[in-house]
C-alpha cells in the first residue's frame, strides 16, 4: 500500500537559479566577512600574479642596459612579489575554506533540523539514503564549488588581467597569443563530450562489479554452503575484465587532457617567439625582457581555461545540489502543530475517542471515513483485521504522525489538537513492530523516552521487560555496547529492549504493533509475559498477532476497510461465528494446537 | 577461466610490507609498462625544460645578433619540442592508467578470492558494509596512487633533476646553489605531508561519523518522533557538526599556508639574485680564491624561465599529498584483508567417496571466541533417518550443523560421515552433497528460478525439473500469482517475499541440489496456519531419501523424527525417539507437558 505525500524526486526543478542563489547567500551572509576577506585576497593574489613576470623582465633589459643595480632591484622586486603572492593565495585559500565550512555546517544543522520536523509521511516515501544523500553529500558538492568558485574567479581575474596588460603592451603579439584561445576551447570542448560518454560507461560498470562483489559477499555462507564458490567468481572475474576495459578507456583519455593543452599553448608559444622575434629584430620594438614577459604570461595564461571551461558543468552540479537541498527543507507539515496547551501526563484518564473521523493518505482514497471509537480509560483493545484494513492507521493518527481530513481525535474528552505536540506525544508510550534501536549502550536504549533516568527505573523497567536475565549474562550489563542498532541481539530480545523503553515512561496510553517477524519459541515466552505486564493499567491499543494477546484483551474490535465490523470480547465474537471467527481460524488457531513452549531450566 | 589471485601465503606475505612497496612490486611485474612510463617522463620533462633554454637561445643568438633565421629556427625547435614532449607526455600517462587498472583488478580478484576463502568465524565478525566500502572506495585509492599519484611524484622529482641538470649547464655556481636549496625543498614537503596527513584521516572519520549519526536518526523517525526526542537528537548533532567543521577549517589552514610553495618561490629569488650577481660581473673573489664567471644574457633568459617553472611541480605535489595518505591508508586496509588468517584447514589428498548419508559426531567440542558453544556431543545418524533437533535460544542448534558443512571447525572431536572424517572430503565436494534451509533465508538479487538453480550449472538442469521441483516445495502456491512468475525478480532490489514464501524458495533450491544430507533451521515463529501446512508437506518431501537434520518446534516434524537431540547449554542432555523421552526423560518432559507452566507473575515480581 503506498502512502503518498510526495517523493521528493518528483518534484521537477522548480527553484530558479536566482532563487537558489539568493538562499544560498542567506547562508553566507552571517559571515560575509571572510568572503570579502576572500575577495580582496583575490584580487591582490592576481595583482601580484600580474607584477612579477615584469620583474623577471625588468631584470632581463636592465642587464641588456648595463643597469647593473637594477637588475638586482628587480630580484629583490621577485622575491617582494612572489611573497606578497604567497600570502594573498594563503588568505584566498584559507578565508575560502572558512565561509564555506561554515556555511555548510550551517546548511547541515538548518537541514538537520528541518527534517526532524518532517511527518513521517515524508519518510514512508523517501528512502533514508537519499535523505542522507543530501544532508551529507550534496552539501559537500556545493561547498566543492564554492572553492572551485573561488578558484575560477582567481582565474579569471588573472587570465582577464593578463590580456589587459598585455595588449597594452604589444597589441600584435597579444593576437598571436589568444589566437590559439579558439582551437583551444573548441577542443576542450569536444574533448569533454567524449569524457562524458566514457564516464557514462564507466560508472554502469563499476556499478555492475561493486553489486556483484556485495551480493557474493553477502551471500557467502549460501555459496560455501552449496559449494558454487569457483563459479562465483568466475561470475565476478568476467565483469572484473569488462571493468577494466572501461577503466582504462576512461581514464587513458582523460588523462590527455594536460598534454593537449599544453601542445595547444606551446603553438601559442611558438607563434609568439617567432613573429615577436622577428619583430624584435625588424622594428626593435620588443625588448629581450618583452619575450621574457610574455613567455612567463603565456605560462599562467592557458591552464585557467582549462579551468573556466570545467565552470558551467560544475555550476549545473552545484545548482542542482543546492537545489535538492532547499527542496528537502521546504517540504511542509500537514500535521496541526498550532496546539499551545501542555498536556500533564500524570493527569491523564486516558479515555479516547474517534469522533467523526475521515482520514486519507493521498487525498484520493480514505482510509477512515466517518469513524467512530471509543476506548474507555484502562482498557486494553485490540485491533484486529486483513492487512489494509486500517489498524496501523488508527496507531498512526493516534500519536498524531498524520493529520485527519475531518473530524477530531479527543483525549478525555479534549480535542488532541490543543496540545502540543510534544507534552501529547510524551503521555502515550509506543512499541513498534521494528524495535529501532539506537547505537549505544542497552541502559541508553531502555532510557530512551525518559532523560535523567535513574538505574533504578531502568533496571525495573528491564525487569518488567524480562531483560533481566539477559542483561546480568553480560559482562558490561546495562553499559553493554548495542553497535549498528542492536545487531548482536536476537530479534527476541531487541524486541524486550524496546519494551522496557515504553515500560520506563509509564504511559497512561499505550500504543503496541505486535510483531509478525521470526523471533525464536523462547524470546516469544517471555514477550508475551512481557507484554501481558505492559498492557495492565493503563488505556492500551494493540494491533494483535499473538493469540494470547487477542484472548486477553477486554475488547476486540474487527476492522474491515475502515470500519468496525465487530466489537466484544474473544468468547462472545467467536460465539457470533462471523467475520472474527473465520480471521481467529486461519491466524490464530495453530498457535493453541502445535504451541510448543521451549523453557531453559 | 584462469585461476587469478594470490595464495594464502603470498597474501600473508604482503600484510607486512609497506603499501609503497607493495605497489611498487606489483607494478614491477608489468616490466615493460612501468619502463616505459619511467622513459617517457624522463624525455617528457627533460624537452619540456628545454624550452626556456632554447627562449634563451633565441635571445642570445637571435634577438642579440639580430639574426632572423635563427630566431626562426630556434622558435621551430620549440615547437617541435614541445610537442614531442606532449607526445611522451600523452604516452605515458596512458601506460601509468593501463598499470593502474591492471593492478587494481589484479588486487581485486586477490581480494575476492581471498574473501572466499577466509572461514566463516571471519565473516561473522565482519561488517559487511566495511568489506563492501573496502571494495568500492579504497580500490579507487589504490587507484589513484598509482595513477596520477606516482606519475606525478615521479615528474616532480624528475623535473626538479632536470632543472638541476640544466641549470648546471647554464652556470656551475647557480647548479650548486640550487643543489644547495634542494634539500630544503625536499624537506619541507616532508614536513607538510606530516602535517597533513593525521588530520586528513581525522576529517574523513569524522565524515563518517557525522553520516552515521544521521543515518540513525533517519532510520528511526519513527522512535523520535514518537518519544519527541526532535531536540535531543539535534543536540546529538550539533556536537558531530561542529567537530567536523573544525577539523575542515583547521585542515584547510593546513592546506592553505602550503609552505612548499613558499620555499620554491625562495629558492627561485635567490637563484635569481645570484644570476644577477653572475649576469652584472666577470669575475668575484669567495674564501680566497678568485673565481672566473659570468651569465650571458641568454643563460640569464633561460634562468628566469626556469624560475617561472618551479610552480608547477610544486603545486602538483602539493595536490597529491593532500590525496596520498588517505590513499595509502586505503591500500593498507586492502593488506589488512587480504592477510588476516582465518582459513579452513584444507585435505592434502581430498578422499573421494560417494556419499551414502551417514553421520558420526564424536566428541564433538566447538567454541567461538573461546566463548564454549557444544561440549562432547556424540551422535549417529543413519542415511534416509529424520533427526529432530530441539532446546532453547543459545543452546548451540544452529552451531551444531554449521559445523557438518565446514563452515566451522570444531576445537576437538571428530565429525565422520560415512565413516571417514569430513576433513579428508575434498570441501566443495562435500559442501555439494549437504544442502541446507536457513533461519535467515538469503536470496540472490536475481529471478526466482535463478536462486532456485543456484547450485547447479546452467546445463544440468531441464524445465521439467524446475517445474516439478517449484510443485512440490510449494513455490507453486504463489510464484504464479506474481507478475512475472519464475522471472520475478527479488532479493534487495526485487520483490519483497514473506518469511514463507522465501523459506519455500530455499526447499526448492534444496532439492536441485539433490543432497544425500540436508539441514534444516526451521525455528522461526509460526505464520499463518495455511502457509503453515504448505511449507510443513514440503519438509516432508524434501526430508525423502536424505539424512534430515531439523532445528525445529513443530510437535508434528518431531513425532515423525527417528531421533531426537535435545541441547542444553551446549550439552547433548538427551537422545532418542520422541515417544520413548517422553516416557523415560523428566527433561524433555517437561518441556512438552501442555500443563507445564510458566512461573506465575507474583513469582516473576
Amino acid at each position: 500500500m503506498s502512502r503518498f505525500i510526495g517523493d521528493l524526486d518528483s518534484y521537477d526543478r522548480e527553484l530558479s537559479d536566482l532563487t537558489l542563489l539568493r538562499r544560498y547567500v542567506e547562508f553566507i551572509a552571517p559571515h560575509k566577512i571572510y568572503l570579502f576577506i576572500t575577495i580582496i585576497a583575490i584580487i591582490l593574489g592576481s595583482a601580484f600574479s600580474l607584477l612579477v613576470p615584469f620583474s623577471l623582465r625588468s631584470g632581463v633589459d636592465s642587464l641588456v642596459a648595463g643597469q647593473t643595480e637594477a637588475v638586482f632591484l628587480a630580484a629583490a622586486a621577485y622575491l617582494v612579489f612572489t611573497l606578497g603572492r604567497w600570502i594573498a593565495n594563503a588568505f584566498q585559500k584559507y578565508y575560502n575554506t572558512k565561509f564555506t565550512a561554515l556555511s555548510t555546517h550551517d546548511i547541515r544543522a538548518d537541514l538537520f533540523k528541518r527534517v526532524q520536523e518532517h511527518d513521517m509521511a515524508f519518510f514512508d516515501s523517501n528512502k533514508t539514503a537519499k535523505i542522507l544523500t543530501r544532508i551529507m553529500d550534496d552539501t559537500t558538492v556545493i561547498a566543492e564549488f564554492v572553492t572551485l568558485a573561488g578558484q575560477i574567479v582567481t582565474a579569471l581575474l588573472t587570465a582577464v588581467g593578463t590580456v589587459v596588460v598585455l595588449f597594452i603592451f604589444n597589441i600584435k603579439m597579444t593576437l598571436l597569443a589568444l589566437s590559439v584561445v579558439p582551437l583551444l576551447i573548441i577542443s576542450i570542448m569536444l574533448f569533454r563530450s567524449i569524457a562524458r560518454r566514457l564516464a557514462r560507461a564507466w560508472r554502469t560498470s563499476v556499478s555492475e562489479l561493486n553489486d556483484s562483489f556485495g551480493e557474493n559477499v553477502a551471500g557467502i555462507s549460501i555459496s560455501k554452503s552449496f559449494g558454487r564458490q569457483d563459479q562465483s567468481r568466475d561470475e565476478f572475474e568476467t565483469l572484473n575484465q569488462e571493468n577494466f576495459w572501461v577503466n582504462f578507456k576512461k581514464s587513458a583519455f582523460l588523462s590527455s587532457i594536460f598534454p593537449i593543452v599544453f601542445a595547444i599553448s606551446n603553438i601559442g608559444l611558438f607563434l609568439v617567439l617567432y613573429y615577436g622575434g622577428i619583430d624584435a629584430v625588424t622594428t626593435g620594438a620588443i625588448s629581450p625582457g618583452d619575450i621574457v614577459l610574455y613567455v612567463a604570461y603565456l605560462q599562467q595564461f592557458y591552464f585557467p581555461i582549462l579551468l573556466l571551461t570545467n565552470f558551467y558543468n560544475q555550476l549545473q552540479s552545484g545548482l542542482a545540489a543546492a537545489e535538492r537541498i532547499f527542496t528537502l527543507m521546504d517540504v511542509t507539515s500537514k500535521v496541526d502543530k498550532t496546539g499551545t496547551d501542555k498536556l500533564v501526563p500524570k493527569e491523564v484518564e486516558g479515555k479516547l475517542q474517534f469522533d467523526d473521523v475521515t482520514f486519507s493518505y493521498d487525498g484520493k482514497v480514505n482510509v477512515f471515513d466517518h469513524f467512530n471509537l471509543t476506548i474507555n480509560p484502562g482498557e486494553t483493545v485490540a485491533l484486529v483485521g486483513h492487512t489494509g484494513a486500517g489498524k496501523s492507521s488508527i496507531i498512526s493518527l493516534l500519536i498524531r504522525f498524520y493529520e485527519l481530513t475531518d473530524g477530531n481525535i479527543l483525549l478525555d474528552g479534549k480535542d488532541i489538537k490543543n496540545y502540543t505536540l510534544e507534552s501529547y506525544r510524551s503521555a502515550i508510550g509506543m512499541v513498534l513492530q521494528d524495535p529501532l534501536l539506537f547505537s549505544g549502550t542497552i541502559r541508553s536504549n531502555i532510557a530512551y523516552g525518559l532523560d535523567e533516568a535513574t538505574d533504578e527505573q531502568i533496571l525495573a523497567a528491564a525487569k518488567a521487560a524480562n531483560l533481566l536475565e539477559f542483561i546480568e549474562s553480560q559482562p558490561e550489563g546495562l553499559d553493554t555496547q548495542l553497535q549498528e542498532r542492536g545487531r548482536r541481539l536476537s530479534q527476541g530480545q531487541k524486541q524486550l529492549i524496546s519494551l522496557a523503553r515504553a515500560f520506563i515512561v509509564d504511559p497512561r496510553i499505550l500504543v503496541l504493533d505486535e510483531a509478525t517477524a521470526s523471533i525464536d519459541a523462547y524470546s516469544e515466552a517471555l514477550i508475551q509475559e512481557s507484554i501481558d505486564t505492559l498492557l495492565s493499567d493503563r488505556t492500551s491499543l494493540v494491533i494483535a498477532h499473538r493469540l494470547t494477546t487477542v484472548k486477553r484483551a477486554d475488547r476486540i474490535v474487527v476492522l474491515d476497510h475502515g470500519h468496525i465490523i465487530e466489537d466484544g470480547t474473544h468468547a462472545s465474537l467467536l460465539e457470533q461465528n462471523g467475520h472474527y471467527a473465520s480471521l481467529y481460524q486461519k491466524y490464530f488457531a495453530f498457535q493453541e494446537v502445535d504451541n510448543t513452549v521451549q523453557n531453559a531450566d | 577461466m584462469a585461476q587469478v589471485g594470490n595464495s594464502k601465503e603470498e597474501n600473508k606475505r604482503i600484510a607486512g610490507v609497506h603499501p609503497l612497496r607493495w605497489l611498487g612490486s606489483m607494478a614491477l611485474n608489468h616490466s615493460f609498462v612501468s619502463l616505459y612510463i619511467v622513459i617517457g617522463i624522463i624525455i617528457h620533462q627533460t624537452l619540456r625544460f628545454m624550452i626556456p633554454v632554447f627562449v634563451g637561445d633565441l635571445v642570445q643568438y637571435g634577438v642579440e645578433p639580430k639574426s632572423i633565421p635563427q630566431i626562426k629556427y630556434f622558435a621551430t625547435l620549440i615547437l617541435i619540442t614541445g610537442l614531442i614532449s606532449a607526445f611522451f607526455d600523452a604516452t605515458m600517462s596512458w601506460a601509468n592508467e593501463y598499470l593502474a587498472a591492471t593492478v587494481e583488478r589484479d588486487v581485486r580478484s586477490t581480494y575476492f578470492k581471498s574473501l572466499q576463502e577466509k572461514n566463516m568465524a571471519f565473516h561473522d565478525s565482519s561488517k559487511l558494509g566495511e568489506l563492501i566500502a573496502i571494495n568500492q572506495n579504497d580500490m579507487r585509492s589504490l587507484y589513484s596512487t598509482l595513477a596520477p599519484g606516482i606519475r606525478i611524484f615521479g615528474e616532480a622529482f624528475v623535473s626538479m633533476a632536470a632543472l638541476t641538470v640544466i641549470i648546471f649547464t647554464q652556470s656551475w655556481i647557480l647548479g650548486v646553489t640550487f643543489l644547495l636549496l634542494l634539500p630544503v625543498w625536499i624537506l619541507s614537503l616532508r614536513w607538510y605531508n606530516n602535517r597533513l596527513t593525521p588530520i586528513s584521516i581525522d576529517q574523513q572519520n569524522q565524515f563518517r561519523d557525522l553520516s552515521a549519526q544521521v543515518q540513525e536518526n533517519l532510520a528511526g523517525a519513527e522512535i523520535v518522533r514518537a518519544f519527541s526526542k526532535e531536540e535531543r537528537e539535534q543536540m546529538k548533532f550539533s556536537v558531530e557538526n561542529n567537530t567536523y567543521t573544525s577539523i575542515w577549517q583547521a585542515r584547510g589552514k593546513i592546506t592553505a599556508y602550503y609552505f612548499p610553495m613558499l620555499i620554491a618561490y625562495g629558492i627561485g629569488g635567490i637563484l635569481f639574485l645570484v644570476a644577477a650577481f653572475l649576469a652584472t660581473r666577470n669575475s668575484f673573489v669567495l674564501f680566497g680564491t678568485t673565481f672566473q664567471a659570468s651569465l650571458s644574457l641568454g643563460a640569464m633568459v633561460t634562468i628566469v624561465g626556469l624560475i617561472v617553472q618551479f610552480r608547477s611541480p610544486t603545486f602538483l605535489l602539493g595536490r597529491v599529498l593532500e590525496f596520498s595518505s588517505l590513499g595509502l591508508a586505503g591500500v593498507r586496509k586492502v593488506q589488512e584483508v587480504l592477510g588476516e588468517d582465518s582459513h579452513m584447514q584444507l585435505s592434502e589428498a581430498p578422499v573421494d567417496h560417494e556419499i551414502r548419508g551417514e553421520v558420526e559426531y564424536r566428541n564433538v567440542s566447538f567454541a567461538y571466541n573461546s566463548e564454549p558453544v557444544l561440549e562432547e556431543i556424540n551422535f549417529t545418524a543413519q542415511p534416509g533417518q529424520i533427526v529432530a533437533i530441539v532446546g532453547p535460544t543459545g543452546a548451540g542448534k544452529t552451531t551444531l550443523l554449521k559445523l557438518l558443512a565446514r563452515l566451522y571447525d570444531p576445537q576437538s572431536g571428530e565429525i565422520l560421515i560415512d565413516g571417514i572424517p569430513i576433513s579428508d572430503y575434498d570441501l566443495n565436494s562435500l559442501r555439494q552433497s549437504i544442502a541446507s534451509v536457513e533461519q535467515d533465508i538469503y536470496l540472490f538479487s536475481t529471478t526466482i528460478v535463478d536462486n532456485i538453480t543456484f547450485a547447479l550449472d546452467d546445463e544440468e538442469v531441464s524445465q521439467a525439473d524446475i517445474e516439478e521441483v517449484v510443485e512440490v516445495s510449494r513455490v507453486s502456491e504463489f510464484v504464479y500469482d506474481l507478475p512475472e512468475k519464475l522471472h520475478q525478480r527479488v532479493g534487495e532490489r526485487g520483490m519483497r517475499l514473506s518469511g514463507g514464501q522465501k523459506q519455500r524458495i530455499a526447499i526448492a533450491r534444496a532439492f536441485l541440489a539433490d543432497p544425500k544430507i540436508l539441514i534444516l533451521d526451521d525455528s522461526t515463529s509460526a505464520v499463518d496456519s495455511q502457509t503453515e501446512q504448505e511449507i510443513v508437506a514440503a519438509i516432508k518431501e524434501l526430508m525423502r531419501g536424505r539424512t534430515s537434520f531439523i532445528i525445529t518446534a513443530r510437535l508434528n516434524m518431531i513425532r515423525q523424527a527417528d531421533k531426537v537431540l535435545v541441547l542444553e547449554k551446549g550439552k547433548l542432555v538427551a537422545q532418542g525417539k520422541h515417544e520413548d523421552l517422553l516416557h523415560n526423560n523428566t527433561i524433555y518432559r517437561r518441556i512438552f507437558d501442555p500443563h507445564m507452566e510458566l512461573p506465575t507473575m507474583e513469582e516473576m515480581s
